[in-house]
């Protein structure tokens, strides 16, 4: 018991249970599920891009550009849409695309070393350059109509497509993470990354990898985002990479590695989530809420601390005071 | 030598110390006398380390008294001790990489304007001649050859461990605390520092000394404390005990004589190295290793040892020679090839290298052979569990429980958990790196008894040691290396202590550190000159700023060529006058970059400040300008602080800390404006004049932009604060011990970098003459951070400069600005910045790579 509250995810869900609380209090509707469900589309796309970044951040590093990688990926496609491919191959260039841009990050930092936040921070101007140069002012429409509106197609009539597609990621994701090899090597990395080199990981090989997991959300969420929106603009996704990110070290996530949990990034996507439509019910506009999103990530570090420091740490084994392995040395 | 009738200098009663419920130390009592080397000996964990940290300040004892000239006195911190004239040479020199060798010497935190004697230890202002000058003369004090303008960042250790002990003659320490200073330095270095303690103590200083090599410390001390288990064994001076009393009073019995490898079926050779060379560590290097054996590799440190090690379990690359394995080449490039090959290599770092010291014992022990817990992917924590528990049997390694943290075991157990590691991969062949370096008696015999099992079972063994017992106990054959060679080659019959030092040293010297007489009647020997040739990072960086200069200027006359209307007024003036409102807030991100740290929510800030400041505007519209100046630098400085408080005292991130701040301070904006944009007519005149017109045809927004740049430039370069800004990011525990008040300076950093990001504010109203909620100050951050990293800013802290920082915000200004007119697609324009920022820091990491290897 006392070892799960020490767990760092304990306080993203405490936060969700009170900001839900309060929610269903001020608004009765909030307790309608059909309600909570319609509006959990867009927080997916982030959702999803949430729960690669947590692989990220584990390992220690940080990647910057996933809307701006988002945002490339949307013009392209409705680029190529534009020119006659017809969307399902649009659809496979696009995971291509995203492996490709997630390469490209990955590669600039084994390959030359460089720290991810500037190389993120690099790729993030570089991607959102560059779609704002194909796509301009333009937005490109008029997708297939079986393409476009993901969010309205349910299962059981209930639940939308994205929730569906997020959460058998985060099954995914999260089996990868905790339950295989690949995930101790994440984790191996963040903790000490010369160490696990020395262990024999192939550490080069598995950032990479993350950063390619990583393109290849950004595909996923801009697919998502581009049917659910039925348009094509460079700007999409504005300042997204800051959700993202908030919605993993709001999951416990420690932003300088080593330690995180998928179901953590889960529970705080669903938190982001209730605070802000608990906000919009209450008839608070949507800027006004970045107040309170902003403080809730603070606090929560804040509150991680206290409990931190509150649950006394476990006390080191007292040395034995003789030598056990006496006896051998006489034969010496 | 030590007058047994002089008073103590301090005196431990009866003083105890537990961590988290374990006692490290009962009631233990312990006496310094001025002019006397005290050592301290005892088992890791005995509590060596905890006694020396109380008196340093670092601990509070947890019962009992000091005494400090008989006057009982309270050291609640590394500052406070300072003052009391304690300092601590650290066994892995807390320096400062990016600072040079004076400024290493004269940080420190306390206020030594107080004493008002020296003009080098900065009180609020550097005087850099004065401390230059006193730096060279407190070194050659010392005999120590080093500039005092070298940068720390390269020295040996022990031309750092010369540097901290010049640091703590500079505050004319009367005592000097050296925890284990000599176990990462070569017998030579070792002879260096033992002079320089010799004179000290005879001038008068009290100093307390750590190790665990016996015959430097029947070398070296007056009296020697022997601890075990947080208790007082007893106190000897040196002349009236032997060694083994000393060891029989570490390990509470008698120990027979070193380890002796038993004898093995010596077989086929197995592991087979020609000529095997690696630019700039080592040449030439053959040998053989044979079944059942084990070969020792002797040598200085820094004689290229490590590296062959490294090259053969693929760590490094080689540049020439064969490495064959039972007759087949091998040809591997990383540690998992060597693995699959059966080569395990244990290494010297145990707490870099070695272990995950955050996470479980089990995760240690199979990280390597991850196979073995593992199927199709697919990790079991139960084999996982079942195995280490068996090497916890097998290796008999004390520990709680397999799932406990290996940061929590001792350094003997923890070396145990390292070695399954590798046994656990059945390896062959094992490269051993100092195997017990750092670990007590007990558990070194423990390994000495491994690995004589291991040889007798048919592996073969390379061990890599400077403990000369040790390498002549357990090696079948020895090899020397110096300077990247082998130098001498010797069968166990052979081999003395005095041939393996000869040919390590390249010469036919007696070993300093010997046991026997010393003191001022010790011959002075010529001790070896090394002269540090400048460091070349520092000209590299003008060269840098000049590089960007250049590429600033060129794109300005491409532009211009292409396009005469470049230098209309009206460009030129767009292009000067976006770059201030950068360059403002760009000097705070710098010094938050420097400190290590980052500001995400200046473009918040900015807009806050801005807007609030214009809303005022608005209701009252002859509020005169200065004082609307300085409201918005309030405004930012209070934001600012708010991020400087929760980061400095609440322990939140910077990163997350201001990516939060982002957030909540553009709701702010948000929530104060209602969403609505102040416009240009309410903007007063005077303000938008500020961007127009001044008395010297300069806008006076330029002006006062490079008034800040001055400002931050002086400020970083000749004040005490500006100083402390860089050693915190260079070396935060580093700043931590020497007193620095890493708290209150990173407030202040953030709350300048506030105020900044708020007078920025009010030039964004100058210039744009609107205030817009979703608009103004967005990305600010991102540009920022991009001019400090193109301007050549260490995004790891510790380096940067303003002149740096300035082209960067030029360059970013002018791509801004001139893209439109040279009829490049504006579009085009982030795409720019992006490949800017890789370029430059590609750049950055090759001129590293190529020049300064840091250590």
């Amino acid at each position: 018991m006392k070892a799960i509250l020490r767990r760092p995810e304990i306080i993203t869900l405490l936060l969700l249970l009170i900001a839900f609380g309060i929610s269903a209090v001020g608004t009765p509707s909030f307790l309608d599920a059909r309600y909570l469900l319609k509006i959990s589309s867009p927080h997916m796309e982030i959702g999803v891009m949430a729960l690669a970044m947590t692989f990220v951040i584990i390992s220690g590093n940080i990647d910057l550009s996933v809307a701006s990688g988002l945002a490339l990926i949307v013009v392209c496609s409705a680029r190529l849409f534009e020119a006659g491919v017809p969307m399902q191959w649009v659809m496979v260039l696009a995971i291509l695309m995203g492996i490709i841009l997630g390469l490209f990050n990955g590669l600039l930092i084994t390959k030359l070393g460089l720290p991810s936040l500037t190389v993120t921070l690099g790729t993030l101007a570089l991607y959102r350059g560059l779609a704002q140069r194909l796509l301009g002012d333009r937005s490109i429409g008029n997708f297939p109509s079986w393409f476009v509106r993901v969010d309205n197609v349910k299962a059981f009539g209930l639940i939308p497509a994205p929730l569906i597609i997020f959460l058998v990621l985060a099954l995914i994701f999260g089996i990868i993470l905790h339950k295989m090899v690949f995930g101790r090597c994440v984790y191996a990395i963040g903790t000490n990354e010369p160490g696990a080199r020395f262990s024999g990981l192939q550490v080069d090989r598995a950032k990479l990898s993350i950063f390619v997991l990583s393109g290849l959300m950004m595909a996923v969420g801009a697919l998502m985002m581009m049917s659910r929106l039925a348009i094509a603009r460079f700007d999409h996704a504005p300042g997204y990479e800051l959700s993202v990110i908030t919605a993993v070290v709001l999951g416990g996530t420690d932003i300088f590695g080593g330690r995180g949990s998928i179901i953590g990034t889960v529970l705080a996507l669903f938190l982001l989530m209730i605070v802000q439509q608990g906000m919009i019910l209450q008839g608070i506009s949507a800027e006004t809420q970045l107040t309170v999103t902003g403080s809730l990530l603070v606090v929560s570090v804040i509150l991680a601390n206290l409990t931190g420091k509150l649950s006394t740490r476990t006390p080191a084994p007292k040395r034995p005071a003789a030598n056990p392995s006496g006896g051998e040395l006489k034969h010496a | 030598m030590s007058d047994p009738t002089t008073n103590p200098i301090i005196i431990c009663r009866a003083v105890g110390k537990s961590f988290a419920g374990v006692t490290v130390l009962e009631s233990v009592d312990f006496d310094l006398r001025p002019g006397e080397v005290h050592t301290l000996m005892g088992e890791n964990g005995a509590g060596k380390s905890t006694l020396m940290k109380i008196l340093a300040g670092v601990h509070r004892p947890g019962s009992g008294e000091l005494l400090l000239d008989n006057v009982p006195v309270n050291v609640p911190s590394p500052l406070a001790a300072q003052k009391l004239g304690i300092a601590l040479i650290h066994q892995e020199p807390l320096s400062f990489p990016d600072l040079s060798v004076a400024e290493n010497i004269f940080m420190s935190g306390g206020s030594p304007q107080k004493e008002g004697k020296s003009q080098a230890s900065p009180s609020w202002f550097v005087n850099w001649s004065a401390m230059y000058s006193e730096a060279a003369k407190i070194l050659e004090s010392l005999g120590v050859k080093l500039d005092p303008k070298a940068k720390v960042r390269g020295l040996s250790i022990a031309d750092q461990q010369m540097v901290e002990l010049a640091a703590a003659l500079s505050q004319k320490a009367k005592v000097l605390l050296m925890d284990e200073p000599t176990a990462a330095l070569t017998p030579e270095e070792v002879g260096d520092l033992f002079r320089i303690v010799r004179r000290l103590r005879d001038a008068g200083t009290a100093i307390v000394f750590i190790s665990h090599r016996l015959e430097e410390v029947f070398s070296i001390s007056d009296r020697i404390t022997v601890l075990r288990d947080g208790h007082c064994i007893g106190t000897r001076n040196v002349k009236e005990t032997t060694t083994d009393e000393i060891i029989r009073m570490m390990v509470g019995r008698e120990l027979g004589k070193f380890f002796e490898k038993p004898p093995a079926q010596i077989g086929e050779p197995r592991l087979k190295v020609e000529n095997l060379s690696s630019e700039g560590r080592f040449a030439d290097i053959t040998f053989e290793v044979r079944r059942g054996e084990i070969l020792g590799v002797a040598g200085l440190v820094g004689a290229g040892r490590t590296d062959v090690g490294q090259s053969i379990f693929g760590i490094h690359s080689q540049s020439a020679g064969k490495v064959t394995l039972d007759g087949k080449p091998l040809n591997i490039s990383s540690p998992r090839q060597a693995i699959d090959q059966g080569i395990a290599y244990v290494p010297e770092d145990r707490a870099h290298h070695g272990l995950l010291l955050p996470m479980s014992i089990a995760t240690n022990t199979s990280i390597a052979e991850l196979k073995k817990v593992s199927k199709f992917g697919w990790l079991s924590r139960k084999k996982d569990r079942h195995i280490a528990e068996e090497w916890r049997d097998k290796l008999r390694t004390r520990l709680r429980d397999v799932s406990q943290p290996a940061r929590e075991l001792s350094g003997g157990n923890q070396q145990k958990v390292v070695l399954s590691k590798w046994l656990l991969t059945e390896p062959q062949v094992l490269i051993l790196d100092e195997p017990t370096r750092g670990i007590d008696v007990g558990a070194k015999a423990e390994v000495h008894h491994l690995m004589g099992e291991l040889a007798r079972q048919g592996k073969s063994i390379l061990m890599i040691s400077s403990d000369l017992p040790e390498v002549l106990a357990m090696s079948d054959r020895i090899i020397v290396m110096r300077e990247g060679r082998i130098t001498g080659r010797f069968d166990r019959s052979e081999a003395t202590q005095e041939k393996i030092m000869a040919a390590a040293t390249g010469q036919h010297s007696t070993l300093e550190a010997k046991p026997g007489p010393s003191g001022p009647g010790s011959p002075a020997t010529p001790h070896p000159v090394r002269l540090r040739k400048t460091d070349a990072s520092s000209s590299l960086l003008r060269f840098r700023e000049l590089g960007i200069a250049l590429f600033v200027l060129l794109t300005f006359f491409a532009a211009t060529l292409k396009t005469r209307s470049m230098l209309a007024p009206e460009t030129l003036s767009n292009i000067l006058l976006f770059t201030p409102i950068i360059i403002v807030v760009a000097m705070g991100q710098m010094m938050v970059i420097i400190s290590r740290n980052i500001d995400l929510s200046v473009g918040s800030i900015l807009a806050f400040a801005s807007i609030a400041t214009c809303g005022i505007f608005v209701t009252h519209p002859g509020f005169p300008l200065p004082l609307a100046a300085l409201l918005a630098t309030v405004i930012g400085a209070a934001m600012g602080a708010i991020n400087g408080t929760l980061i400095a005292y609440l322990r939140v991130p910077a990163i997350i800390t201001t990516l939060g701040t982002l957030s909540a301070y553009r709701g702010l904006v948000f929530i104060y404006s209602g969403g609505r944009q102040v416009d240009s007519n309410y903007i007063p005149e005077a303000l938008i004049d500020l961007s127009n017109r001044s008395a010297i045809y300069i806008p006076w927004i330029i002006v006062f932009a490079a008034m800040i740049a001055v400002l931050t430039a002086l400020f970083l370069r000749y004040t005490r604060t500006g100083r402390e800004i860089y050693a915190i990011g260079s070396n935060p525990h580093a700043a931590q011990m020497r007193g620095i008040p890493i708290n209150r300076v990173l407030l202040l950093i953030f709350t300048l970098t506030g105020a900044l990001s708020g007078l920025a504010g009010i030039f964004y109203a100058s210039k744009f003459t609107f205030i817009n909620p979703s608009k103004t100050g967005v990305e600010m951050e991102l540009i920022t951070i991009s001019a400090a990293v193109i301007g050549g800013t260490n995004v790891f802290g510790g380096s940067g400069t303003v002149l740096g920082v300035l082209f960067g915000c030029l360059f970013l200004g002018l791509v801004n600005q001139a893209m439109p007119v040279v009829g490049i697609n504006p579009f085009w324009q982030k795409a720019v910045y992006g490949v800017a920022i890789l370029a430059a820091a590609s750049l950055d990491t090759i001129i590293q790579k190529r020049f300064g290897k840091s250590a």
